[in-house]
């Protein structure tokens, strides 16, 4: 069927006269250099910080080897918020996933719940997260926000419940309100890949006796599993970039708690003024999102040409 | 075959459209620089704008210097307007980057030794000491040198006083027993105790705790205390002293505190704090004194005429309360504005002793403190906040300045940072957690 | 159609549990949000799940504020930027997709910049901004969202690219079509529902985004929706009910496009294969 083989790219057996090739890649090459240009700019710019002793006002006063780096290592504070931030990271990717997932085969199976549903379920996604983080900030407020007032209510007594000045609980209710945020992105995606699954294929294995699990395990993750991954991926830099959430949430707190990389670099850069050491930070963070992503990445490639 | 000519020529066409195009759009950005602003003579400012660099709490006292300075120069000014933390890097990108959109601004003093540094800010020494206009003798004397003086230069004047005193809610005090205002943090401590035991079921603490992680928020808490125990966060040669005795009992009050405040103090920040005191939730809180005016005058305060002030508790040997200095504001030149002469004559308005005194019983409330010994001794003054003129008096006997000059953000920063843990049980006990301090302190600031 | 078993009714009966729970989670909190829009500022920390006496005028004050001048400005460079997104990303992914131009460091070299938190990044951002003469100006937020969301349009781009059958672009070449032609009248229509898909996620990022926007249009008639709302927070005393009342009535305009946009985002990312 003609989607079963356009989903290959054809380029391996489809020569493209050399010609030809050439004249396409420069007509998209201003294209191409455009991006890399502008993504490259700024990667240089923090690359050549991270050496130099750079203040808001004055970048490249003076150079410093890796004397930045040092200082950046060194400090438990900022090596803990790596740490931190990628567990949290991880662990939020993978229960937006599940999620996602579960709530996208559940869409697809209930054939009967229209768009409306589908518009409710997407809204997370569409809403800005410092709108995210004000309203599960009123939800969590311990003078009288939305939990404490439902735990009241069924009798619970003693002292207001505050998550997000809790040193346990903080991370975990900004991962919550990252969660309900992003987790419809995977239901959406996930959702479309089912949709474009070959129905032909699921009936057969219907009819087989195949179902519940069997059919999951053996037609339909199959035909999601590339975008599944994808998906991942997405969603874990996304989550290893939080920061909107925490700024609005927590500042950080309570202690180091909350406190992520990404806010880190902001408090280094735009509080402290101290352009080097954050590109310094920038770059170790970097270093490290690409030895995480780097595996998902290719398990991505893997599966989406299987 | 023509198409491979026709190739070629497109290629060739498309390579030259993109060079032209790239060529083009140099040019007119070279073009696109600032049209130059006319020298105008001295006084006559008709026609001329002023872009003024303000925080959200200003933004009052903003509002009423815009319409008072235009109406007596012709200029016009325009507000930009920044969260509290924003505004020492909102002015430093905006010169470095050569958007050179601001002229004046009124950031926190302690960030001026940066932006000195940085080369955001113009040197104001001759200027200051050749306009005897300004009355620099009538600055306060314990605010001026710490909000302007970075190197024995002179970077800024004074704006915003910004100091910190100790107002209680008379209604609760009595129902609780208690009959006059702590006077040491010993006694305010068990004052706390007794009142959060007695009501918080009802909602009703005995303090708020300035906690979030901020040095304006956090960071004043802690200074009230440090000023209290008599402790300095630098002595006079600039050298670190954050780990004294004085500073560790300091932070130990605080630490003791914290389980008594208004729930909870990590979340409690500007607007928290001052919410809680005007709904009558809270008994005590340190705050600015223009909180006093506020009670009277703001809309939300159901506290008008159940309050009162006094100077913040000591602690430990010392005896003699003491001005905290925790979020001054100073008015500052931007190093690379063409309009130096207004940008003078405003910030001359605006910190001069009419307009102080005025902005300090203004209503509605403008979050201005005294400035200058004129304006807080006026007849205004005494007369609407008597109260209010006499715990201001304290800065007239030598207060606690943060220290100001080259990374004294990051060292308020790191500070903070330490405290915020301490007082949410991690970083081990007060002294280790300053003696932390003391360490990076004495690396960046020498 | 087979008729289902008893065992796929029971699996239709979990599925509709699921998702009446992923819709209950969903909306609880937006509707705390709107209850809280309507308190009036003591009651919203007094613990009331919704006020008796709705506070209609902090709908009125937030919409006098320049809440909806900077909607406006969201809109704009949400828009815009995503516009220009789309221009710059379907060449690219083309390329990538059918060409391997650049092999495959290129990908990777697009992603890169993408992977990293962008706060430095506002550094250089304002200095290149301000040659060009556009800093403090949607415009410019505009260009910076356009280039900094590129690599995920190409990336996402590239997976539809990659379904086109080849032999339409192979016929066009035939028939003597330049490679730009071919992108322009043939690539481009039968990608339209993807491009649609991919330009509405792009702009909502666009619309969603705060650090850049905090700090490259900084006055108040460039700022946009998250910035003037953080400017909230930083009042005197807070009042929740007017940031609530905010919150709510800046997403009024995406949610309402939602609708719109769920239709668009199913059919273009499924690529209008479900034929």
């Amino acid at each position: 069927m003609a989607d079963a083989t356009s989903v290959r790219p054809r380029l391996s057996s489809g020569l493209v006269p050399r010609r030809q090739a050439w004249a396409h890649r420069l007509v998209i090459s201003p294209t191409v250099l455009s991006i890399v240009v502008l993504g490259l700019y700024p990667l240089l710019f923090i690359l050549a910080a991270a050496f130099s002793d750079s203040t808001l006002g004055k970048p490249f006063r003076d150079w410093v080897g890796t004397e930045n780096f040092e200082l950046v290592l060194a400090d438990g504070d900022i090596v803990a918020s790596f740490a931190r931030t990628v567990l949290y990271a991880l662990a939020i990717s993978i229960v937006s996933v599940i999620l996602g997932v579960v709530i996208a085969l559940s869409l697809e199976r209930a054939t009967r719940s229209g768009s409306v549903v589908r518009t409710v379920l997407l809204l997370p996604l569409i809403t800005p997260p410092v709108v995210v983080g004000t309203l599960w900030k009123l939800v969590f407020n311990p003078g009288g926000g939305l939990l404490d007032t439902l735990l009241r209510g069924v009798g619970v007594e003693g002292a207001s419940v505050a998550p997000l000045s809790s040193t346990f609980w903080a991370l975990p209710a900004i991962g919550l309100a990252d969660v309900w945020q992003w987790t419809p992105l995977i239901t959406l995606l996930v959702y479309a890949a089912l949709l474009t699954q070959d129905g032909a294929v699921t009936e057969a294995a219907a009819l087989d006796g195949a179902h519940g699990f069997g059919l999951f395990r053996h037609i339909t993750w199959p035909a999601i599993a590339g975008t599944v991954a994808a998906v991942f991926f997405v969603r874990l830099v996304i989550a290893l970039k939080v920061f909107d959430l925490v700024f609005i949430m927590t500042s950080g707190g309570p202690g180091q708690a909350s406190t992520t990389t990404s806010y880190v670099i902001y408090q280094v850069a735009l509080k402290e003024f101290d352009v080097g050491r954050a590109s310094a930070i920038t770059l170790l963070f970097a270093v490290i999102v690409t030895l995480i992503t780097l595996p998902v990445a290719a398990l991505t490639r893997k599966l989406s040409h299987d | 075959m023509t198409s491979r000519t026709t190739q070629h020529v497109r290629r060739r066409r498309i390579v030259a459209a993109t060079a032209s195009i790239a060529a083009a759009a140099l040019a007119l950005a070279a073009c696109a620089a600032p049209a130059e602003n006319e020298q105008a003579g001295a006084g006559d400012f008709a026609g001329q704008s002023l872009s003024a660099l303000l925080i959200t709490s200003h933004e009052g006292a903003a509002n009423w210097l815009k319409e008072n300075f235009e109406a007596e120069t012709g200029a016009t000014v325009e507000l930009t307007i920044v969260p509290y933390d924003e505004i020492g890097s909102t002015l430093a990108l905006d010169q470095q980057s050569g958007a050179n959109t601001i002229d004046v601004a009124a950031p926190w003093y302690v960030s001026i030794g940066d932006l000195a540094a940085g080369g955001s800010i113009q040197d104001l020494t001759d200027w200051i000491s050749s306009t005897p206009s300004l009355e620099e003798d009538d600055f306060i004397q314990s605010i001026y040198d710490p909000y302007t003086l970075v190197d024995g230069q002179r970077y800024g004047i004074p704006f915003d006083g910004d100091t910190h005193v100790l107002f209680y809610n008379k209604e609760i005090l009595e129902r609780n027993g208690i009959t006059e205002p702590p006077a040491t943090w010993d006694e305010y401590l068990e004052d706390v105790k007794t009142i959060t035991a007695n009501e918080s079921a009802n909602g009703v603490y005995g303090s708020a705790i300035f906690g979030q992680k901020s040095p304006l928020i956090l960071g004043a808490a802690y200074a009230n205390r440090l000023a209290g125990f008599g402790g300095t966060f630098v002595d006079d040669d600039g050298k670190p002293t954050i780990n004294s005795p004085e500073a560790v009992a300091a932070a130990q009050a605080l630490v003791d505190a914290v389980p008594y405040a208004f729930p909870t103090p990590a979340e409690t920040d500007f607007g928290v704090g001052n919410g809680a005191w005007y709904d009558g939730k809270v008994a005590f809180i340190e705050n600015w004194t223009d909180l006093g005016v506020g009670s009277e005058t703001n809309p939300d305060s159901t506290v008008a005429g159940k309050w009162g002030v006094t100077t913040l508790p000591v602690g430990g040997d010392n005896t003699e309360p003491r001005a905290s200095l925790v979020a001054g504001f100073t008015w500052v030149i931007s190093a690379n504005t063409e309009k130096t002469d207004l940008a003078k004559a405003f910030i001359e308005f605006a910190a001069s002793s009419e307009v102080n005194s005025e902005l300090i019983v203004a209503d509605p409330q403008t979050g201005i403190d005294p400035n200058r010994v004129s304006s807080l001794e006026s007849d205004a003054y005494g007369e609407k906040y008597p109260e209010l003129q006499n715990v201001n008096r304290t800065t007239l006997n030598g207060s606690l300045a943060w220290p100001t000059g080259e990374n004294a953000t990051q060292a308020a920063q790191i500070l903070t940072d330490e405290l915020a843990k301490l007082i949410a049980g991690e970083g081990g006990t007060a002294q280790e957690t300053l003696d932390r301090v003391q360490a990076e302190w004495e690396t960046i600031l020498g | 159609m087979t008729r289902p078993t008893s065992a796929l009714r029971h699996r239709s009966v979990l599925a509709y549990a699921v998702l009446g729970l992923a819709l209950l989670v969903t909306l609880v909190p937006l509707a705390y949000l709107f209850s809280v829009s309507l308190m009036g500022r003591d009651e919203t920390v007094s613990g009331i799940l919704f006020t008796p006496d709705p506070q209609w005028s902090n709908w009125g004050d937030v919409l006098g504020s320049n809440i909806p001048l900077a909607i406006g400005n969201s809109l704009l460079s949400a828009l815009g930027g995503a516009l220009l997104t789309l221009v710059i990303a379907l060449p690219g992914a083309w390329a990538i997709a059918r060409f391997r131009a650049g092999g495959r460091t290129l990908g990777a070299t697009l992603m890169s910049p993408w992977l990293l938190p962008p706060i430095v990044a506002v550094v250089p951002l304002l200095t290149l901004l301000r040659i060009l003469g556009l800093n403090n100006t949607v415009l410019g937020l505009a260009l910076v969202y356009a280039f900094a969301n590129a690599p995920v349009a190409v990336w996402l781009l590239e997976g539809f690219v990659r379904r086109l059958p080849i032999e339409i672009e192979e016929a066009a070449t035939i028939d003597g079509a330049g490679s730009f032609r071919t992108l322009l009248s043939i690539i481009a229509p039968l990608l339209a529902p993807s491009l649609v898909a991919v330009g509405i996620i792009v702009a909502i990022l666009n619309y969603n985004e705060f650090l850049l926007a905090t700090f490259l249009t900084q006055s108040a008639d460039a700022q946009t929706f998250p910035v003037a709302l953080s400017l909230f927070y930083g009042d005197r005393t807070p009042h929740f009910g007017k940031i609530a009342a905010a919150s709510f009535i800046g997403v009024i305009p995406v949610f309402a496009a939602a609708v719109f946009f769920q239709r668009w985002l199913v059919g273009g990312l499924t690529g209008g294969a479900v034929r």
